[in-house]
């Protein structure tokens, strides 16, 4: 058999025309970030696809003439252009207003993409056009859309800093809030009331998590199954169907023996829920991921722990309590830990149930949180904007202490028992 | 059988997440039930949807709305998976090892954002895709100073939406993604390798193929989370639950959450507790939801068994 | 084209403790060499800092000189460096694919524009696979028998006509009938490229090889001919391991 490797083509030698591509590539993709953010510059973009065009078809000629290899990668190139350039200019000025969104997200689409293509075909000459250098030379693709991604974040964690951090103080944070006196201006209710639905979520949650992924795991069979497949359906439940029959809920308990419990005093309108209510709603979110936990840890048992236990006469109960659980109670409280966090940010399930938490906070009294805080002060009530909308930053930079808080200690936890779970 | 105790009472507690389920289901079809008979089904899976506030006379058309689901949750999903294949091809194969865990750290922090902050802080976005009325102005966002309201009604758009949807689950797809490709045999990564494929030829033709149910369950969780979501719908999106004019003026779709929002009067709360019917097509509405959530669900299901039975002997 | 492999003071450490002790020895061209050597000697590890599969492992470092063809392969491209160097593992690892495409997979993965049907008939005819496998060329490499999977693994490495091909204990996994088919194969490739191949048999060694290496908690003890090491060793330790006094 002859070397297939033989005829390859030879390695391009000069640096100056995919340096020169690659410069002109970085300032496409910036100018099409730009192009993104501000749509007016979109006019601006057909004279820049014009002289992008025709760079990149100087320079590959250039390029093909050394290397005489035909590249697919001009014509792909060269056609994107031209599609860019026919979107910008041809779309007549009659058309729908929208459709000019339209033009100019297409025509960004279309620089970004067309110039990260180019950097990274550049950056592959540059590099010496080895295969190495092809693996090298696709970063740009992966890291544009982790940039955008992250300073997407960062521009959301950095406006509510912005705005919220200067709001916060110590009056706002301890003071009660009653509508009808004008002295109880904070959101202590809220704060106390984010706690509570944590504590109780918590309460109600872990034992039936618990005990719903010991069965699973532990004894099998039929309504094991039953029990797996509703936790799988309580995963893929959008999250609005939980809020309206929590609304449901509530509305049926008025008038019967539940309304002391699940719905607070008539004299409060109807349809909303203690926090008892809303606790038991939220903790179908959290049955789910503690399910799953258990089940993971349990799984992760070594055998011989277990059986030893059993060899050695221990009851069932016995080893369940001495064994089993504290084996997996580390991965339980982690994803209680994220449960919490998912509770104290939801809205959706809550949002018909909460009211102004000015009757206290105990279990049996209408429920409120920080995040329902947000919603009645840009959806539900005029009047609470007008005397709370100021703090609105505030209690997002607050509510986003507490779940970030959560998630990071659970993250902490997690990678401290990582190891001894990683094996099963 | 032996009975125990551990047994009766992981059984007695493992049934109760069934028992809240059933509730959940039977609370929404209870309240359904008058749309069952007072509007019809033809009516129902229509695109005529009208609402007229003070005369009380209503057509629910749901079309135009699931239309809006699709759409949204669409584009959430075709910028989040490229966004979390980047973040997960990086981390777990061309990251060195501590920029890789950085990395992930920082999208396991960013899960714990609640929806309704990426709601109240889209207004940011709206510089990317200003809405129709506003086209040919400038949008220069003042950080400093955000408005107060809800974006004005003229602002919103289902792209914008899309994004903010996207950003919210990228954090979550992503470490699962990150974890498929984690778990693809390091032999066939090696063997690939050896045979003289580069890192790049690798990832596109094993690693990538043998993650694809991981790859899959990810987006079906995004698909979820994306279409439950009423908070950021309401921030973003149109919620009038109309057809779009033109037709084909996808930006001003409402997606399903956002009718249900406005139905239920969780957006619109004049209307809360004063008209029964609304509220009824408005479980009705959660009901169609969960179904195309479980339609989701299925197809999931058999494109992963699907996948793991072609790359596993 | 077979190339020669040689190794100068090879020295190869994980997290710092050595596995691998300034080895030094060469693998002519065109020969089969055999590495001998009892369990966790440092045999693979030899074996994957050859084609730098080594560096996979983040705990990895290796100290010294390989030279491929004179050309030193700490310095190569991997890429190209892999192409020159094929290997073949303890399991059989085939591609979930069809079994022309695990076939033909190192040609399309280097972009070479060749005659697949060609380059498919010919890597399976010398992997001793061609009569077996002629109608099944597009059926599951998974559906194989676990001694067809390995003589597909070779047929995949031969492909791309590497220089130099890495055995790693190939007939482990394998039953005897397998195990001889596959060294028919490899005396099929004699002459045409370099065959370094580790093996615990030495029945096997002794049938195949030209050379020998034997190699004792990662130092090189012996490396010479095969029947001059298996009759008449000059080192005692060479000839304890080969009497089986200790493995
Ligand atoms: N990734 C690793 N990290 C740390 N030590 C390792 C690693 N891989 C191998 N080792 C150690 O290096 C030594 C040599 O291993 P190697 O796999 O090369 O042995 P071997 O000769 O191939 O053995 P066998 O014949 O059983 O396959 C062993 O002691 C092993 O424990
Ligand atoms: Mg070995």
């Amino acid at each position: 058999m002859s070397n297939l490797f033989a005829n390859q083509a030879p390695l391009l030698r000069t640096k100056t025309a995919p340096a020169a591509a690659a410069l002109i590539a970085s300032a496409g993709i910036i100018y099409g970030l730009v192009l993104c953010c501000i749509n007016s510059l979109e006019t601006f973009a057909v004279s820049f696809l014009a002289v992008l065009l025709a760079a990149i078809l100087a320079l590959w000629t250039f390029v093909r003439m050394a290397v005489k290899e035909n590249d697919r990668g001009l014509l792909v190139t060269g056609a994107a252009c031209m599609t860019a350039i026919i979107i910008v200019t041809v779309m007549p000025e009659g058309l729908p207003a929208s459709f000019h969104v339209y033009r100019s997200f297409v025509a960004a689409a279309l620089i970004i993409g067309l110039c990260v293509a180019t950097l990274c075909s550049a950056v592959y000459r540059l590099l010496g056009s080895t295969p190495v250098a092809f693996d090298n030379s696709r970063y740009p693709i992966l890291i544009l859309p982790i940039v955008i991604a992250l300073i997407s974040y960062g521009m959301i964690l950095f406006v509510l800093c912005l705005n919220g951090l200067p709001q916060i103080s110590w009056q706002l944070i301890s003071t009660p809030y009653d509508p009808a006196n004008a002295a109880l201006r904070g959101i202590l209710n809220d704060i106390l009331g984010t706690f509570m639905l944590m504590l109780l979520t918590s309460i109600i949650s872990l034992p039936v998590g618990v005990g719903a992924g010991i069965y699973m795991s532990e004894y099998g069979g039929r309504i094991a199954g039953i029990i797996r497949f509703s936790t799988m359906l309580l995963r893929a439940m959008p999250v609005v169907v939980l809020g309206l029959a929590a609304y449901g809920v509530a509305r049926m308990a008025y008038d019967t023996a539940w309304q002391g419990i699940l719905a607070p005093d008539p004299t409060i309108m109807i349809g909303r829920g203690t926090f008892l209510l809303a606790s038991a709603f939220l903790s179908l979110l959290v049955i789910p991921v503690i399910t799953r936990a258990t089940e993971e840890g349990l799984r992760s048992l070594p055998r011989d722990l277990r059986e030893g236990s059993l060899a050695v006469g221990a009851t069932e109960g016995y080893t369940l309590l001495h064994v089993l659980l504290p084996w997996s109670l580390p991965n339980i409280l982690t994803g209680l830990l994220l449960g919490c966090a998912e509770v104290a940010g939801n809205v959706t399930v809550i949002v018909l149930l909460c009211g102004f938490g000015n009757y206290g906070v105990t279990p049996f009294t209408e429920a409120t949180s920080l995040a329902h805080f947000i919603y009645k002060v840009m959806f539900a009530d005029r009047s609470f904007r007008m005397s709370m909308g100021n703090y609105v930053y505030a209690v997002s930079v607050i509510l986003l202490i507490i779940t970030l808080g959560l998630t990071i200690v659970y993250l902490v936890l997690r990678n401290k028992f990582a190891e001894r779970y990683r094996a099963h | 059988m032996r009975r125990s105790w551990p047994r009766a009472l992981s059984f007695m507690l493992g049934i109760i997440p069934v028992l809240l389920l059933l509730l959940v289901i039977g609370v929404a079809v209870w309240f359904s039930s008058l749309t069952f008979y007072r509007v019809g089904w033809g009516e129902l899976f229509s695109f005529y949807y009208q609402n007229y506030r003070q005369g009380g006379w209503w057509e629910f058309g749901l079309l135009p709305s699931i239309m809006g689901t699709l759409y949204v949750v669409l584009l959430a999903l075709a910028i989040s998976l490229p966004v979390s294949l980047a973040i997960a091809v990086y981390a777990s194969e061309y990251a060195s090892g501590a920029v890789g865990r950085v990395l992930r750290t920082i999208l396991g922090t960013l899960a714990g954002i609640p929806p309704i902050i990426y709601g109240l802080t889209s207004f940011i976005f709206l510089g990317f895709f200003v809405s129709p009325s506003f086209t040919r102005v400038k949008t220069v966002v003042d950080l400093a100073a955000p408005p107060l309201h809800p974006i004005l009604d003229q602002q919103k758009s289902a792209i914008l939406g899309g994004i903010m949807l996207a950003l919210m689950i990228i954090p979550f797809m992503a470490p699962l993604i990150d974890e498929a490709i984690r778990n693809v045999p390091a032999r066939l990564k090696e063997a690939s390798l050896a045979l003289g494929a580069g890192k790049w030829h690798t990832i596109g033709h094993i690693i990538l193929p043998h993650a694809l149910p991981g790859i899959i369950g990810a987006c079906a969780l995004g698909c979820f989370k994306a279409m439950g979501d009423l908070i950021i719908v309401a921030f973003t999106c149109r919620s009038n639950g109309q057809l779009p004019q033109p037709w084909w003026d996808v930006s001003n779709l409402s997606p399903l959450t956002g009718t249900i929002g406005w139905l239920s009067g969780i957006l619109y709360p004049a209307l809360l507790g004063k008209n029964d019917l609304t509220l009824s097509v408005s479980y009705f509405s959660t009901l169609v939801l969960l179904g195309m959530a479980l339609i989701v669900l299925g197809l999931a299901t058999l494109l992963q068994r699907w996948f793991r039975k072609k790359y596993t002997a | 084209m077979p190339a020669t492999v040689e190794i100068k003071h090879l020295s190869v450490s994980y997290n710092g403790t050595n596995v691998v002790k300034d080895v030094s020895f060469e693998m002519p061209a065109g020969k089969v060499t055999a590495i001998i050597g009892p369990s966790g000697c440092g045999k693979t590890t030899l074996l994957r800092s050859i084609n730098r599969l080594s560096e996979l492992t983040k705990n990895c470092r290796v100290q010294g000189e390989i030279m491929v063809d004179g050309e030193n392969v700490l310095k190569m491209d991997t890429v190209l460096l892999r192409r020159k160097v094929g290997m073949v593992f303890q399991q059989p690892n085939p591609f979930p694919k069809s079994i022309k495409e695990n076939v033909l997979y190192g040609i399309k993965a280097a972009k070479i524009k060749t005659d697949h049907s060609d380059i498919v008939k010919s890597s399976l005819q010398k992997a001793v696979l061609w009569e077996e496998l002629e109608h099944r060329l597009n059926e599951s490499a998974l559906n194989l028998s676990i001694g067809q999977q390995q003589r597909l693994c070779v047929a995949r490495s031969l492909a791309i006509t590497p220089e130099v091909i890495l055995m790693d204990e190939p007939a482990s996994a394998l039953d005897p009938v397998s195990t001889l088919k596959l060294e028919e194969s490899i005396q099929s490739m004699k002459g045409d490229v370099t065959l370094v191949i580790v093996t615990h048999n030495m029945q096997q060694a002794k049938r195949v090889a030209d050379y020998t290496a034997f190699i004792y908690r990662g130092e090189l003890i012996e490396c010479n001919e095969t029947e001059k090491i298996f009759a008449n060793p000059d080192r005692s330790e060479t000839r304890d391991y080969l009497e089986g006094k200790f493995s």
